[in-house]
């Protein structure tokens, strides 16, 4: 069984590590520290220290189209978006705020998104309400519809990362692993992330560059995974 | 266990981004019959008060007709109003008591002296002194 | 199972016309019924009151509503209060007029026809019902996503190792609804407070209603002591809050193809020129091991705390100083008229230096790893 001896070879600890101090793997006893090369791994095996840019990074900037659009994003600032608060106890760096600035210039643009598009009423309740009268030749009835609101609802964003395989790149701990996805909240985590790469672009590349790839990548129509074609398939 | 927050509201500084003027509208009551309205109604005749309108397209000027003494009313940003009655006076003063109101900031009035508490709401840059932040050497012993 | 609805129905609009019929009958032939009641004299006379007062009020409520459902601009121009409004914010001239009548007219004020019917108990709201949705609903939500996003990223630029629930306290202090509320007061907003028949009675042009914030604000409330208690947030400050969100979605559906910024600049004159103090948004539970673990993750030595000075240890008023040092390094002071007080003292201090830091300008953005978990 070549393939079980490898994966116990893996989670083997170093040696020189315990003659410092003793470091606790398998069941979790309280006041012992436990060893970092167990708990910052993923269930698929993947250890959060020995990530290797040239896979890891590169794949979320090829499946984000990052260098199309001439979006710059630093390794680290990659790894930190892909982390999840409830990773290693919140010791590495972690999405949160990246992910609450993300979410919000999305909604800002989304909003503008669907004030545009004024050829197709969303209301879906058309027939019983009248349109509000455009302002300089802005719909704002289509906001508070179901299709705006869809455009960045939570699972609308996770489906974004799934489609783009993202998801199993993620940081992030489960609840309780025997449980299914609804339980562990797996849809915010995972719109968390698309979040966070938004607020990540936003910080370091500014408006511009963030409008312009949110608009081509994300509010696309003839964009495969983009939201505008999820949220459509949605309703 | 990590930070709680407070809730706390911002307060306001006007002037310090945007400014509002404080008088948002004047309204000159005056009678058409009564002697003590004679410089209010020579003030409303006369072309001053379309400079003055003309001059701050911020307040609201209203003019009202209505028996007794001549009043100037104005009301401010922050809710309240202040009025003075202009009975007997000439033209000019009835223009110096409206430029009086629209000047003010609407803010009940204080008498301060000289040595009166500074108001802020930014703490002191110097700091407070503190007895036991002197050097040890220099400091007071019992 | 469908022709029998169909069925009900038809009896359903018969018994309805029959009872519209003999309503009519009673109203207009009251003379055949008059031997079996005797009340019917009055009903007889009812028709041939002469109205002319009530018919010139019914012009003028519709009017109103004619006004309210679609402002005309030349009305909106003649209105002293919505063009003092205009110039007192400094907003272009693109803006027009109607569309600041429209940031004041709240979805509150179109309510249902029943709850408009004095039976109801809702009676005489100062509004005028209508039915075209000519008012600031989706201008609100689009001023509230751009105030939201504008207020986060300024404050997570200025401070940004802010823990998330300080930040939202903080982003908060500025754009809740009482603080905005505060906002529109001081833009000099006037409330709609006179119900249409006193305005009617005063003959008050109707460009004067269009200067005011209408919401459904009921007078019963204030004059006759009973409070009309509903489902939804019909109060002054949601109204209040409402326009100012309003105006600058609005704004920036006016300027953002000429002048982006301009919007955002209002914000940052009108909301962020606001003075908070961020140091006292925090409340930390233990902060002294909160500063451990802090000083663990950033790799510096696990904090030590010194007593630097002291007064009157064995006196009723003790004060310590204590400092809280990683090596050599200070990280913060604290005093106390126990060790203990001043030592949490100290710890939150460094702590409150550490999330309230500010880089310099023209430094690169700083990105935050994210506050400590305990």
């Amino acid at each position: 069984m070549p393939g079980l001896l490898g994966s116990l070879r893996l989670l083997r600890t170093p040696v020189g590590f315990r003659n410092i101090t003793y470091l606790h793997s398998g069941n979790r006893v309280r006041g012992l520290k436990r060893d970092p090369s167990e708990f910052l791994r993923l269930p698929s095996g993947l250890l959060y220290t020995e990530v290797e840019p040239h896979k890891y990074q590169e794949t979320v900037r090829s499946q984000l189209n990052l260098e199309k659009h001439g979006v710059a994003l630093s390794n680290e600032l990659i790894l930190q978006c892909l982390t999840h608060k409830s990773f290693a106890h919140g010791s590495k760096p972690y999405n949160e705020k990246l992910a609450l600035l993300g979410s919000q210039y999305l909604k800002y643009h989304a909003s503008v998104h669907s004030l545009k598009d004024s050829a197709t009423p969303l209301v879906a309740s058309a027939g019983t309400q009248q349109n509000q009268k455009p302002i300089n030749g802005l719909n704002f009835t289509n906001l508070g519809s179901q299709v705006s609101k869809l455009l960045i609802a939570k699972k609308t964003t996770a489906q974004v990362i799934k489609e783009r395989q993202l998801d199993s790149l993620i940081f992030w701990k489960k609840r309780d692993p025997l449980q299914n996805s609804t339980y562990n909240g797996e849809t915010a985590v995972l719109a968390s992330v698309l979040n966070a790469l938004v607020g990540g672009i936003l910080i370091t590349n500014g408006p511009e560059k963030t409008s312009h790839y949110i608009e081509n990548e994300f509010l696309n129509p003839s964009n495969e995974a983009s939201l505008v074609r999820i949220a459509n398939s949605m309703v | 266990m990590v930070v709680k927050a407070l809730k706390q509201s911002s307060i306001a500084r006007n002037g310090v981004g945007a400014y509002i003027f404080p008088c948002k509208k004047i309204v000159l009551q005056y009678c058409n019959w009564g002697g003590s309205s004679q410089g209010m109604r020579d003030f409303l005749s006369s072309k001053r008060l379309d400079l003055l309108a003309s001059k701050h397209p911020d307040i609201e000027f209203n003019v009202l007709k209505k028996s007794g003494h001549p009043m100037v009313r104005a009301h401010y940003t922050n809710g309240r109003e202040k009025v003075i009655c202009v009975r007997s006076l000439n033209v000019d003063n009835v223009e110096n008591k409206l430029k009086l109101l629209r000047d003010s900031s609407g803010e009940v009035l204080h008498h301060r002296v000289a040595k009166d508490y500074v108001e802020s709401l930014n703490s002191s840059v110097r700091g407070v002194w503190s007895p036991l932040h002197v050097d040890p050497s220099g400091r007071h012993r019992l | 199972m469908s022709q029998q609805l169909r069925v009900s129905a038809r009896l359903l609009r018969t018994s309805q016309v029959g009872a519209r019929a003999r309503r009519t009958s009673l109203v207009r032939f009251p003379t055949s019924h008059r031997s079996l009641h005797v009340g019917y004299t009055l009903w007889q006379k009812q028709p041939q009151l002469a109205t002319p007062e009530l018919n010139k009020y019914k012009e003028y409520y519709n009017q109103l509503q004619k006004a309210i459902n679609e402002v005309p601009e030349e009305l909106a121009t003649q209105s002293a209060s919505l063009s003092t409004l205009h110039k007192r914010l400094r907003l272009p001239d693109i803006f027009p007029k109607s569309t600041l009548a429209r940031c004041l007219t709240c979805r509150s004020s179109q309510l249902s026809s029943e709850l408009n019917a004095p039976s109801n108990g809702a009676a005489f709201p100062n509004t005028v019902p209508t039915n075209n949705f000519y008012d600031n609903h989706g201008l609100n939500i689009f001023g509230k996503n751009l105030l939201t996003y504008h207020v986060t990223r300024q404050i997570m630029a200025k401070y940004p190792r802010l823990p998330t629930v300080v930040l939202n306290a903080a982003v908060d202090a500025y754009i809740s609804q009482n603080v905005l509320a505060s906002v529109g007061k001081s833009w000099g907003i006037e409330l709609e407070n006179t119900s249409v028949l006193d305005r009617y009675i005063k003959e008050e042009p109707i460009q004067l209603s269009l200067g005011r914030l209408r919401f459904f604000n009921n007078t019963l409330k204030k004059e006759d002591g009973v409070e009309l208690i509903m489902g939804q947030n019909f109060s002054e400050e949601a109204a209040f809050a409402l326009a100012v969100r309003s105006v600058i979605g609005a704004l920036w559906a006016y300027t953002h193809e000429k002048n982006p910024a301009l919007a955002f600049k209002f914000i940052d004159d009108h909301i962020l020129s606001r003075k908070l103090d961020v140091s006292k948004i925090f409340q930390f539970e233990q902060p002294t091991r909160e500063l451990a673990v802090l000083c663990r993750r950033e790799n510096l030595e696990a904090p030590i705390s010194k007593l630097l000075a002291e007064s009157g240890r064995n006196s009723k008023a003790p004060v310590f100083i204590v400092g809280v040092f990683a090596g050599s390094e200070k990280l913060g002071e604290g005093f106390g008229s126990s060790l203990k007080e001043a030592k949490a003292r100290a710890a939150t201090d460094a702590l409150t230096k550490w999330y309230c830091y500010e880089p310099v300008k023209g430094q690169a953005s700083v990105i935050d790893h994210g506050a400590i978990i305990v």
